[in-house]
Order: C-alpha cells, then sequence, then structure tokens
C-alpha cells in the first residue's frame, strides 16, 4: 500500500470519525431513554431543531460562537428536560405505542409551531469561520472541524464513562436502564433517574447540536428528523440498550458514509452513498437482529 | 408490624388476588405458600409498592402504605428479595450493593457494604466481577445481601430457593434463621412449601387468588388434606 493511498485513507476515516462523533453522541442520547423508558424517542432531534433556532437569533444579534455554543447546549438540556415534564411523564404508565406516539407529536408541534411563529423557509446563519480550515501534518491534510470534533467527543464519552461507572448517579441510571423495576425497589426514585437520562440525553445532544450547526449554519423547521436518521439506525444496529453499541454504531456509520462517498462508489455514482450505508445497515440486521452488542443476561445455575 | 387487609389486585380485568388479608408481626418469620398462579408474587409485589390494588389497605406499624411507592417503603424500612433475584448482571457485585444502598448516606452505604461482603463471603472474592457471571447460588447472595443494604424492619422474600441446587437450598433456609430477630419481621413466599413450613412461625395458603387457609407453621406442616388439596402433592 503506497503512502499517499495510506495518507488518503486515514484522512477519510477521520473524516468519518468526525461525522460519526455527532452520530454517536445523538445515538448515546437516543440510547440513554431507551434503556429506562424503553422509548425510541423521536423528538430527540428536536432538540437539534430549537437549538438551531436559538443559535439563529444569537447569530443576527451579533454573538460569537463562543456564546452560541454554550447556548445550544443549555437549550438542548432544558428542552429536553421540559419534554419529559410536559409530555412523557403524562405517559409514563401507558403502552410502548403510546409513547412513541407522544414522541412523534412533539416532532409535528415543534415543525408547526416554527413553520408558524418563525417561517417555513430555512434561515442561515454564520457557520464558524474556522470550520473548513485544513491543517498540514506530514502527508495528511487534515480539517480543524474533523480534529475538534473528534477530540470533544473523546472527552466528552471519557467524563461520561467517569459519571456512569464511577459516581452513585451512573451506577443508578445503569440499574435503572437494566431493569427498572428492580432499581425502584433498591430505592432509585423513578421520577428523578428518567428526569437525570433526559437532562443527560439532552446534554449529549447539545453537543452533537453544536457540531451539525457549525458547519450546516441553518435552521429549518423540518431539520429534526432528518438529522435524527443517521443516529437512530446507529443506535438500533448498535443494539438497543447498549451505550457501548450506540456509540460503535455512530462511528461505524459515519466512516462508512465517508468510505463509500469517497472510495467505494465512483465519482457518478456518489449520490447513492445513503442507499448503499442503508444496504450495509440492512445486511448488519440480517445477520445480527439483534444489533452488534447485546447485554448479558444469563445466569449460571 | 404488617397488616394486609382484603386487598386485591388486578391485571387488565383479571383479578390475580382477591380479597386477600394477612399479618406479620414483629421477630415473625411468615411464609405465603401455594401452586404456581396462587398469586403469590403479585401479592407480595402489591406490598412493595410494584402494583397498585384494586381494593383493600396495607398498613405497616399503623400507618397505611397502600399507595406508596417502593423507594418510600424502602426507606420506611421495607425490603423484598424479588422472585428470580432481578440483579443487575451488567453491574459489578460491589455496584448492585451501591445501588440498593442509593437510600443512605455516603459513610453508612460503604459501613453496610463492608457488612454484607463479611456476612456473605463469596461476594468480597467477586466483588468486582460482573453480576451476570455469578452462579445462581451466588446471585441469590447478592440479591440478598441488597436486601439486607437498609437493615430493613420487614424482608420480604420471593421463592429464595428457586432454581438453586439443595446444598443452595439449605443454605438459604439457614440463613433466614441466622437473619431472625425481635426488631424484624419476614414474609416468605415459596412453592416449596414444606420447607417454609419448617422455618416459618405461621403459614398463609394461597391459591388462585384466595386465602384458603392459615395457621401456625408446625401445624399447618402435619395437615396431609392441605398439601393434597392445595399444594398439589
Amino acid at each position: 500500500m503506497d503512502l499517499f493511498f495510506q495518507a488518503d485513507l486515514a484522512q477519510q476515516l477521520i473524516d468519518g470519525l468526525g461525522r460519526g462523533s455527532s452520530y454517536a453522541l445523538l445515538a448515546l442520547g437516543l440510547a440513554i431513554i431507551f434503556g429506562v423508558m424503553h422509548l425510541l424517542n423521536f423528538a430527540h432531534g428536536e432538540l437539534i431543531t430549537v437549538s438551531a433556532y436559538v443559535a439563529y437569533y444569537l447569530s443576527v444579534s451579533g454573538f460569537s460562537w463562543w456564546v452560541i455554543a454554550p447556548a445550544i447546549i443549555l437549550t438542548s438540556v432544558l428542552f429536553s428536560m421540559i419534554t419529559e415534564f410536559v409530555a412523557f411523564r403524562r405517559v409514563r404508565e401507558s403502552s410502548d405505542f403510546t409513547m412513541l406516539l407522544t414522541s412523534f407529536g412533539l416532532v409535528i408541534l415543534v415543525r408547526a409551531a416554527f413553520s408558524h411563529w418563525v417561517e417555513v423557509k430555512p434561515r442561515n446563519f454564520d457557520k464558524a469561520s474556522w470550520v473548513f480550515n485544513t491543517v498540514k501534518w506530514g502527508a495528511f491534510n487534515l480539517e480543524v472541524y474533523d480534529l475538534v470534533v473528534i477530540v470533544v467527543t473523546l472527552i466528552t464519552l471519557l467524563a461520561l464513562t467517569y459519571l456512569l461507572q464511577r459516581t452513585l448517579f451512573g451506577i443508578a441510571l445503569r440499574a435503572a436502564s437494566e431493569d427498572f423495576n428492580a432499581a425502584r425497589l433498591m430505592g432509585v426514585k423513578s421520577d428523578r433517574v428518567i428526569r437525570n437520562a433526559f437532562m443527560l440525553s439532552g446534554l449529549l445532544a447539545g453537543i452533537g447540536a453544536v457540531f451539525v450547526l457549525l458547519r450546516r449554519g441553518q435552521a429549518d423547521p423540518g431539520m429534526g428528523i432528518e438529522i435524527l436518521l443517521m443516529p437512530l439506525l446507529a443506535t438500533v444496529i448498535g443494539g438497543l440498550g447498549s451505550l457501548r453499541g450506540a456509540v460503535l454504531g455512530g462511528f461505524l456509520l459515519g466512516i462508512l458514509e465517508v468510505l463509500f462517498r469517497s472510495r467505494i462508489l465512483p465519482d457518478e455514482y456518489s449520490h447513492l452513498t445513503d442507499m448503499m450505508v442503508f444496504a450495509v445497515i440492512a445486511l448488519v440486521f440480517i445477520i445480527r437482529p439483534q444489533g452488534l452488542i447485546t447485554v448479558r443476561r444469563a445466569e449460571r445455575v | 408490624m404488617l397488616e394486609v387487609a382484603g386487598i386485591t389486585t388486578k391485571y387488565g380485568d383479571i383479578a390475580a388476588v382477591r380479597d386477600v388479608s394477612l399479618t406479620v408481626g414483629n421477630g415473625e418469620l411468615v411464609c405465603l405458600v401455594g401452586p404456581n398462579g396462587a398469586g403469590k408474587t403479585t401479592t407480595l409485589n402489591t406490598i412493595v409498592g410494584l402494583l397498585r390494588p384494586f381494593a383493600g389497605t396495607i398498613k405497616f406499624d399503623g400507618q397505611e402504605i397502600t399507595r406508596k411507592e417502593p423507594d418510600d417503603l424502602l426507606r420506611m424500612g421495607i425490603a423484598l428479595v424479588p422472585e428470580r433475584r432481578r440483579i443487575f448482571a451488567d453491574l459489578s457485585v460491589l455496584e448492585n450493593l451501591l445501588v440498593a444502598g442509593s437510600i443512605l448516606s455516603r459513610s453508612k452505604r460503604q459501613e453496610r457494604v463492608e457488612e454484607m461482603l463479611t456476612l456473605f463471603p463469596i461476594l468480597r472474592e467477586k466483588s468486582q466481577t460482573s453480576a451476570g457471571y455469578l452462579s445462581g447460588g451466588q446471585a441469590q447472595q447478592l440479591a440478598i445481601a441488597r436486601a439486607l443494604m437498609t437493615d430493613p424492619r420487614l424482608l420480604l422474600m420471593d421463592e429464595p430457593s428457586l432454581g438453586l441446587a439443595p446444598v443452595m437450598v439449605d443454605f438459604v433456609f439457614n440463613l433466614l434463621e441466622t437473619l431472625r430477630s425481635p426488631q424484624r419481621g419476614m414474609l416468605i413466599v415459596e412453592q416449596n412449601a414444606r420447607r417454609a413450613l419448617q422455618v416459618a412461625d405461621r403459614g398463609y395458603i394461597l391459591r388462585t387468588g384466595e386465602m384458603v387457609d392459615q395457621g401456625q407453621g408446625q401445624e399447618l406442616l402435619t395437615r396431609t388434606d392441605l398439601f393434597k388439596s392445595y399444594l398439589g402433592e
């Protein structure tokens, strides 16, 4: 394998990891909610929609991304907790189907609200100035954006790992994800653990939203479900309920996307990238319907 | 200590338990026996707040607890060792104990963890092991240790001998004797009726959701008619 090929492949892998980082963080948020509520929260993408409009209004008011980025994260956390309190808590004792419908209802509500009170057309705002800068490192020409996103994601994942493994907050959340009623028997308050799950999920979505919006620079009412598609598939392909699976699925889809677009498919077929990625996902489901990672349940006799 | 009066618990339109009443006094070991599907687990789950009764009341030390949440009941001193253990397989043994002590202060929780690891030496040996890798007997010890973390005044156990090897069944029933104290009441649900009645002070017989008999443990043991009619022997 010649050096140019290696450098080219390495760049594409880094690009894929960069793309996969936002997928992984959004997928993690979905997996956390699924763990405690057995709900695939389709309204998760609306955290990004709401955050995008906050970013838009801050941007046109002259604020820099040093202000916009934390505002996006805060908005995402607050809106996530609001959806839990206003919508999902009311239907928690209902069937899984009712909760799923509630999440769809939120998607429609957010889309209708912004279409009505802002407008249907997208609103553009300034992307971060450094987003498309590149840096040369030996044979590699790397995008600053990818490097920043990967480093921030790694730090986030390390912090999350510490939170989940070393704090009672995290241990209780993992316990509730595995067996919610058994956790209640151990004294874990159901309202509190679900609220914490939505808060954490909102935080991860907020960081993911920053990555997405830095480059997208656009807010539109229907963006939530569009952005959510890949993370949703990452959650399922990784194994529903598995946090590691969600991260693995996110990075895998990001890498696949880039490799198909830049390396595997000829240029004239690059528009078929999504189709090829979905074909791989379908193949994974055929071979491993439970997803890439499954949670241990068996007890030796 | 515990007064269950006329509880009826339904799943949809079907009453799994109908008009069930029982009591557990301080220092008593009471067993609730019956065949599969009798409603024993439903009764326990109603007492600990996982299920809401359609009718009836539950009192603990004279205070009504019928609609309280499981975590509130744990704070009051009621703990359950669930059927089939329900340990957290992805958490380590130590993490399982820490979760079970989540209502305690940090120092108290550490103190109780140390006590449980001393009471169950195998758990100390396996403290960093994922609970999913424990054998059935080890998992049962963990499940009991979890329930004891808050030093409950009322200990409920759902089928503690289920799926265990005979030597572990002996261990569990011997353990019940060591857990007895004048301040603690115990309510044990068992399909192994003979074994349960041997250790119990009193027993209740449940069948198809209804209480059909009750009495002193030793007295019920001698009732062959009971075992033929209600316990399927």
